[in-house]
Formats: structure tokens, C-alpha cells, sequence
């Protein structure tokens, strides 16, 4: 259920409008999946309301805290974030023992070629969270301009200049 | 010379090993090779892998049941494909499969997504490069229990085996196809089977080792072969390394002058095998010995052949001649400024009284222990194509570059790592908060390994290198700030392009001429030779000889037999005057399975080039004047502003257009010259090291 529903979900899950409203609620996730299963069927013709509902709770909190961070102040304390945990995680005694966190960015930057794109990026965290929102935004937008802009020392799968980091969707793992 | 404290070091002692002549090993027994091409554009919503026609060859060369067999297949579509890859590498229990770009063969086909429908599993082994990925894949997970030990839970110990090996990699990465056959290679198996094929039988007859995916890991692997045991120390201190790496720079290069530098002709000259004929003629460090006490520093120890010296030092000098880093990037400098030099460059600083201060010095024993090796590739590179087949020559030409740079290599560790649910394979740099090492995450199939490069190499020396590349640096700076440096306008690491009709009025101010119907004619022969003896053990060779010439900067230059320019891909085309068209791959890879776009396609760019990109000065005629700096108080180097220099005070213009390390250094033209974006800069192939590259950020 997961590893097959989970791209779909998240994608439902996290869809705003440019009024920045949720766009799909868990009813319309449901029936489209429900939709998908009779017309696609193969990996995706078995599914169940209940896991559904608990995967789209789980995207939805992820895509949840990008907002969150989105609108928070500068000073706010990252500690006081109710960070969600991936679906993926690790087990809980690793997660003790090792914290680390995974920053979902989506980046918006001009490549080789001189176009101006927006995709995806993870960020790692490890051990701990940098203290405040802002200093997280500071953060990861150096780690991304560095990695963009760093010497190719062996290559490097891309390469431009970074524009802004326009979501931050952060989620312990 | 004396030690701060005896013979003991100053770096502690955490650790150190020998580095280790080469084990036994062969090539692989089972070798495929694939090409794919997409025959047509898939259907809106049609699996895309369907449309590829694919053509695989399998040599069986060493195998149990079907030794010597060869055997081929051809079809469409990428399950197809990877039903048959999976048939020929199910028989042996490692295979390899070659492909010329694997990235685009790995995407056209879904080659990876297949074969983990057919039970293979990703492996902590995986590399990327700018051009060309490696991966190995496992089938057949089996656990044996261990009887003679138990786990730390006090269970007996297990340990994981795999029936059966598939690496995938890369020909490109072993650098031995020429560019006019790279058509001919992607779309016959049978043309990429033939080189890849002659340099494993020849690397079996030589018994060299165990075989690599890359280049220069093979290289490395020969030289290894040429060792004995017990001849270099490899330490383990993470400072000691750190101090070793400040040496190290990387070639040298800039220009005298960027535009057109008067009348033709021009000639482009290099040292013959630079870096393996220091590795043959010279001693190079070996083990590390010591912290030396700077006040009781006898300068001739610079030039003892027994002691090499890394010194962080203090240079004043009117001579752009020695480097140094301002802000992370390599600069020549006049003025003063503090840096770290390797013997070569130190025994120079202290004979031209160059050296102000030493602040701290170490010491190492010098061995000859590249000196077989090197002379070894040296022959290789210089034997005949009757001697010696294309593709060995044209794999000891890479090592000969390759090799050296290994000693200053950081290692790579992986780890499993976990990201979302995902068909297919990912492929993504993941920065992590806090750490300036490089950081890649691969996955297939749901299954993600990171891969940090933040370990100390097994190999890591980088006095080495520093040595290296200080001792041909030493060379290619006699004849650049020689009597004849007003003939070289051009210079990068071990070559040079020199003006003919300059270079001539100079051999003849110098006395090399001889007599042509009667009368004196610069004797350019001669002064080669008499150059050779400056740069002894290296050997100056002129390459080619060329009527037009541009120089934007020490690595753009348009030529009408040459054309180099850093950044542009190899194979771009000029299409108007100063634009070129290449073809571009801007991503590798994708984020996961939420990323809809899936690995990049192949773009066709534009690439602008109008520089200029030298690392000095631009004067309004394009003569390029050094950058000055001074040491501040705090023991830091900084550029001095243009108006400031003595260039500015002697009465010098300054021309419109400076590179970009410039900027704030001077004030602009009122109305600012265009400047073209441009992103990509080659990595210098001698090392990681940050050069003063001004064309590194876009506008």
C-alpha cells in the first residue's frame, strides 16, 4: 500500500491553490484512488480506505510543516516545531541514538543552461536542528548555493545559481 | 636543521599505515556490452524504455562452462534488455556491462528499474563523475552462519553473500576512446567491446591486478603493482594531511596578454609527460619526519634531495612566481603574502631572497618511490602503435595525469540511508547542515545508500602532489619570467604558447641563430634545447603551430588548430563569433519518485565566451599585470585595489573589462560591459583546488 500509494498520496496531500488553500481533502484523495485502482489496476488495483487515510494524515503533516515554517518568524524556535516524521524513518532506538532530520526543498535556480527551474532538493540534518526557523531557512539555502556552485571535484549532477529556496518541508527520520 | 623536540613529530602520531603493493587479481571473466538507441518517441503516456533498440554482446573470457564464447543479441525495449543482461550475468558470479554514457543507456532503457524486477538489489558501491556513473547490483542474497564466532548479541555471527555481481559502468571513464569513434562506440557493442577488451588483455598480460571501474583507479592499481613494501608511509593524522593539502595548488596558469598578442605565428609547446617524468627523475616524499625548528632552519636543506621541506612562509617579491590562496582561491601575486610552499618553490623563494619569514616547517623522507612507475608509463605513452595498442597508450596518457593527483584523493564512506517509497533509480547530491564535504544519495528501487566523502583516504600523501606539481611549476615559471618571457603569452600547468616572431627576436638578442644564405636567422632549435636544460629532467616539445589566435584567458583560447574553453563541453561548435553550441546534460539524476521530471534529457546550449578570465590585471592594450597583495596585521593576504598597485602608481591604464575575481577592486566603466552567464568550470584534472577561475559566478 505504501510504496505503491505514497507518491500519489503525497502529491494529493500537499497541492495548495494560489490562494494557498489544501486542495484535495482526504475524500477526494479517496475517491480518485478508488478511481485509479479500476482504471489502472496492476500494483495499484489493491488498496485500502484505512491505510489511505493514514498516509494521507502523514503527507499531509509533512507538506503541513512547510507551511508552517513558510510563515513563521525569524526567531521562532525550531524546538517548538511539531516536526513530523517520515514515513520512512528509521527505527525509534536509531533515532535516539542518531538524530537526524530530512529537509524536502523545493528550489528554485538557474541552470547550466541559463533557464530558470524549480525542483526538488533534500537537505540532510544531523545530530541537531539548527535553533531558530531562520537560522534553518540561512542554512539550508548555503548548503543548496554551495552545492550548486562548488568546485566539480569528481563531477556533480548539477550545476547554476541558486534563486530562493521557496519550501522547506521538514521531517525527522 | 634541527627538530622542535628530537625526532618526534609535531602532528601526533594517530595512526599510519604502508601503502600496499597491488594483491593479485585479474579482469572480468564475464564482460557485456550494451548500446541503446531510441528508435522513436514514445506515445503520450507510453513507457518510454519501449521504444529503444538495443544491441548487448557477451564475452565470456574466463568461465567455467562457456570460456571463449561470445555471445550477441539485439532488440527493443528494456525489459527485454534486462531479461537478457540478466540471463548471460546469472551464469558467473561476477559480470561487468559497459555502456558509453551510462546515464543516458540507464535512462533510455529503465535498464536498473528492470533488473530489480528481476531480483537484483542496489550496493553500497556506486560513483558518480561529471560525465559518467558506476553501480554494482547484487542477486541472490544468501546468510551463512558463521560457527567459529558470535555478534554481539551473542548469537553466532552471519555474514551475507551474493550469488551473483553485476557492476555497471561507464567506457568513458576509462578514457581510452578517441572522440571520432565515440558515435561509432555508442551505437555498436561490438565497437566498444574492442578497445575495452584489448586494454583488459594487455592489463592481464603485464599482471597488473585486480581490475577498476575508472581510469585512474586502475592507474593507481598499476602503480601500486610497481611497489614494494615498506616504501611509503601513509598517515593517519587528519591536521598532518590538512597542512600536506595547503601545498597543494594546482598548475599554474594565466595569460600575458588577453586578445590577439600581435603577428602570427604562434606555437603551443608543453613538457613531454610532465608529471611522470618528475615521478621517474625525482624523489618525492615518502614518510613524514618532523616538525622543524625554524630558528635553527639551514636554507640548504631546501635544496637537499634526501629532505623535503613543506614550509608556511612569508614572500615578498616583484616576481609573479609563487602561489597563494586569498578567499579560497589560487592566486601569483606580486607584493607580500604568507603561504605554503613545497620544496621546489621553497629552494627558489630562498635563492631569489624572496622568503621573508618562515613560520613553520616540516619535514619528509624523499624516496624514488614513483620512479619505476613513472618511467614505466612514460615508455608506455611514448611506445608506437606497432608496439603498443591504441587503447593502452591512451590509458597510460590518463594514469600519467590521473595517478599523481590520487595521493591528495579523499576517501568515500556509505552508509544505508532512507528516503520515500520509489520505483526506478535516483541518483542526488544531499547537502548536509554543517559538513563541506561532497554528499551523494543513491537509491533504486526504495533502497538508498549515502555516500560522504569525508574519510581519510587509504592513499592520502598529499605532499606528493604538492611536490609534483611544485617541481614543474618551478620549471614553467624559468621560462616564463626568463629572458625569453616576452615570447609566452600564454600558460597552463606544463605548457605554453609562445609567439614565433617574438620568441625569434629573442632567440636572436640571445645568440641563437645560424646562417641561412648568408645571413643570421634565429635558431629556434637551438634555443628549444637550451630551454631543456633549464627544465631538466623535463623535455619541451612543440605541438603545433598555429596562424590565428584569441586569448580570452589561460583556459579559453580559440585557435585555428586549437580551441579550449573551460566550461564549454567537448564537441561545441561555433555557430556566430564568440557563441558556441555544445550539448549539455543539466541533471544527472532525479530528487525521488516525487520528482516528475525524471533524469535530465540532453540539451543543446549556447555557451558565450568574451572573458576576460584572467587571473591578473587587463591594462586598456591587454597586457595582463599580476595581482598584488599585501599581508595585513592579522596575518591574512589581501588584493590590494587597483589604484593602489604599483601598476596603477607606474602610470598604467586599466582596460573596461576585468575578470570577476576583480570586481570591487576597481571602479567600472560608467556604462558596464556585457558579460555572458556562465556556470560550468572543468575541474582542474590534477586535483580538487579551488582556482582563481574568474569566471566562476553568473552576472
Amino acid at each position: 500500500m505504501y510504496r505503491n500509494w505514497w507518491s500519489f498520496v503525497s502529491y494529493a496531500a500537499s497541492a495548495v491553490s494560489s490562494a494557498g488553500q489544501w486542495l484535495y481533502t482526504l475524500t477526494d484523495a479517496t475517491s480518485a484512488a478508488s478511481d485509479i485502482a479500476r482504471s489502472i489496476g496492476g500494483v495499484f488495483a489493491s488498496w485500502d480506505p484505512i491505510g489511505l487515510s493514514q498516509l494521507f494524515s502523514a503527507a499531509r503533516r509533512i507538506a503541513g510543516i512547510g507551511q508552517t515554517i513558510g510563515q513563521a518568524g525569524e526567531e521562532t524556535v525550531t524546538a517548538t516545531l511539531n516536526i513530523p516524521e517520515a514515513p520512512w524513518s528509521r527505527p525509534v532506538d536509531e533515532q535516539v541514538a542518531n538524530p537526524a532530520w530530512q529537509a524536502r526543498t523545493s528550489v528554485t535556480y538557474i541552470n547550466e543552461i541559463g533557464e530558470q527551474v524549480t525542483e526538488y532538493f533534500v537537505v540532510g540534518i544531523e545530530q541537531a536542528l539548527p535553533p531558530t526557523v531562520g537560522s534553518l531557512k540561512s542554512q539550508v539555502s548555503t548548503g543548496i548555493e554551495q552545492m550548486l556552485t562548488g568546485q566539480q571535484e569528481n563531477g556533480t549532477p548539477r550545476r547554476g545559481q541558486l534563486v530562493s529556496v521557496d519550501n522547506i518541508e521538514l521531517m525527522s527520520i | 636543521m634541527s627538530t622542535r623536540s628530537g625526532d618526534a613529530a609535531a602532528f601526533d602520531a594517530k595512526g599510519a599505515h604502508y601503502l600496499k603493493p597491488t594483491k593479485a587479481g585479474t579482469t572480468p571473466g564475464t564482460v557485456m556490452f550494451l548500446s541503446a538507441v531510441a528508435e522513436r518517441a514514445p506515445a503520450q503516456g507510453a513507457d518510454s524504455a519501449a521504444g529503444v533498440v538495443w544491441e548487448a554482446v557477451c564475452h565470456y573470457r574466463r568461465h567455467r562452462r562457456y570460456a571463449g564464447e561470445v555471445v550477441e543479441q539485439a532488440g527493443c525495449g528494456g525489459a527485454e534488455l534486462a531479461a537478457r543482461l540478466d540471463a548471460w550475468a546469472s551464469t558467473a558470479e561476477a559480470a561487468w556491462c559497459y555502456a558509453y554514457d551510462t546515464v543516458s543507456v540507464l535512462n533510455a532503457t529503465s535498464l536498473a528499474e528492470e533488473l530489480t524486477g528481476l531480483g537484483w538489489e542496489l550496493s553500497r558501491q556506486f560513483g558518480t563523475s561529471s560525465r559518467a556513473m558506476w553501480v554494482v547490483l547484487h542477486k541472490g542474497k544468501r546468510t551463512k552462519t558463521r560457527t567459529d564466532r558470535t555478534g554481539a548479541d551473542g548469537e553466532p555471527a552471519q555474514r551475507i553473500t551474493w550469488s551473483h555481481t553485476l557492476t555497471i559502468c561507464d567506457a568513458q571513464a576509462l578514457n581510452i576512446i578517441p572522440g571520432g569513434d565515440v558515435a561509432a562506440v555508442k551505437a555498436d557493442a561490438h565497437a566498444l567491446a574492442a578497445p575495452v577488451l584489448t586494454l583488459m588483455d594487455w592489463w592481464d598480460r603485464e599482471g597488473l591486478g585486480r581490475w577498476s571501474v575508472t581510469g585512474a583507479a586502475l592507474g593507481w592499481t598499476s602503480y601500486r603493482a610497481s611497489l614494494k613494501p615498506k616504501q611509503v608511509v601513509i598517515d593517519h593524522d587528519p591536521e598532518l594531511i590538512a597542512y600536506e593539502r595547503k601545498a597543494v595548488y594546482g598548475g599554474r596558469r594565466d595569460v600575458a596578454v588577453v586578445g590577439t598578442p600581435g603577428a602570427p605565428q604562434y606555437a603551443e609547446m608543453d613538457f613531454e609527460g610532465a608529471y611522470p617524468t618528475i615521478a621517474a627523475e625525482c624523489p618525492l616524499p615518502c614518510a613524514y619526519g618532523g616538525e622543524i625548528d625554524v630558528t635553527h632552519l639551514d636554507p640548504k636543506h631546501y635544496h637537499n634531495p634526501s629532505v623535503g621541506i613543506i614550509a608556511e612562509v612569508t614572500v615578498a617579491t616583484g616576481e609573479a612566481r609563487w602561489p597563494c590562496r586569498i578567499e579560497g582561491k589560487v592566486f601569483y601575486p606580486v607584493g607580500v603574502f604568507r603561504t605554503t610552499l613545497a620544496g621546489p618553490d621553497l629552494a627558489e623563494a630562498w635563492d631569489k631572497g624572496a622568503i621573508v619569514e618562515v613560520h613553520a616547517a616540516h619535514w619528509y623522507r624523499m624516496s624514488r618511490h614513483m620512479g619505476s612507475w613513472g618511467a614505466w608509463v612514460k615508455d608506455l605513452i611514448a611506445s608506437g602503435p606497432d608496439v603498443l595498442p591504441d587503447p593502452v597508450r591512451r590509458a597510460a596518457k590518463h594514469w600519467s595525469r590521473a595517478v599523481i593527483g590520487k595521493f591528495a584523493q579523499r576517501g568515500w564512506s556509505t552508509r544505508p540511508w532512507v528516503g520515500p517509497p520509489c520505483d526506478g533509480w535516483t541518483i542526488e547530491e544531499t547537502p548536509i547542515l554543517g559538513k563541506a564535504h561532497r554528499v551523494v544519495t543513491v537509491g533504486l528501487d526504495g533502497v538508498y545508500f549515502l555516500s560522504e566523502a569525508d574519510q581519510r583516504g587509504d592513499h592520502e600523501r598529499p605532499a606528493v602532489l604538492a611536490f609534483v606539481e611544485a617541481h614543474v611549476r618551478t620549471r614553467l615559471s624559468r621560462l616564463i619570467s626568463g629572458p625569453y618571457g616576452h615570447a609566452v603569452v600564454q600558460w597552463d600547468t606544463d605548457g605554453v604558447i609562445v609567439s614565433l616572431p617574438r620568441l625569434g627576436a629573442l632567440a636572436v638578442d640571445q645568440g641563437f641563430t645560424r646562417s641561412q644564405y648568408g645571413r643570421e636567422v634565429p635558431d629556434l632549435d637551438r634555443l628549444v634545447d637550451h630551454w631543456c636544460n633549464l627544465s631538466y629532467p623535463l623535455v619541451i616539445r612543440q605541438k603545433t603551430v598555429m596562424d590565428r589566435i584569441v586569448l580570452y584567458g589561460p583556459q579559453h583560447v580559440v585557435a585555428d588548430s586549437l580551441v579550449k574553453l573551460a566550461g564549454v563541453p567537448r564537441g561545441a561548435v561555433l555557430v556566430r563569433p564568440g557563441v558556441y553550441r555544445a550539448d549539455v546534460r543539466p541533471r544527472l539524476g532525479r530528487t525521488g519518485p516525487d520528482d516528475p521530471a525524471g533524469i535530465g534529457p540532453v540539451r543543446t546550449a549556447e555557451f558565450t565566451i568574451n572573458g576576460p578570465y584572467a587571473a591578473g590585471w587587463v591594462l586598456e592594450d591587454g597586457i595582463v599585470r599580476p595581482p598584488e597583495t599585501v599581508l595585513g596585521d592579522d596575518g591574512i593576504n589581501r588584493l590590494v585595489p587597483w589604484a593602489e598597485t604599483r601598476w596603477a602608481i607606474g602610470g598604467d591604464v586599466l582596460g573596461p573589462l576585468q575578470a570577476l575575481w576583480a570586481a570591487g577592486l576597481y571602479r567600472p566603466p560608467p556604462t558596464p560591459a556585457t558579460r555572458p552567464p556562465r556556470v560550468v568550470v572543468e575541474a582542474d584534472e590534477h586535483g580538487d583546488i579551488l582556482e582563481a577561475d574568474p569566471c566562476f559566478a553568473l552576472p
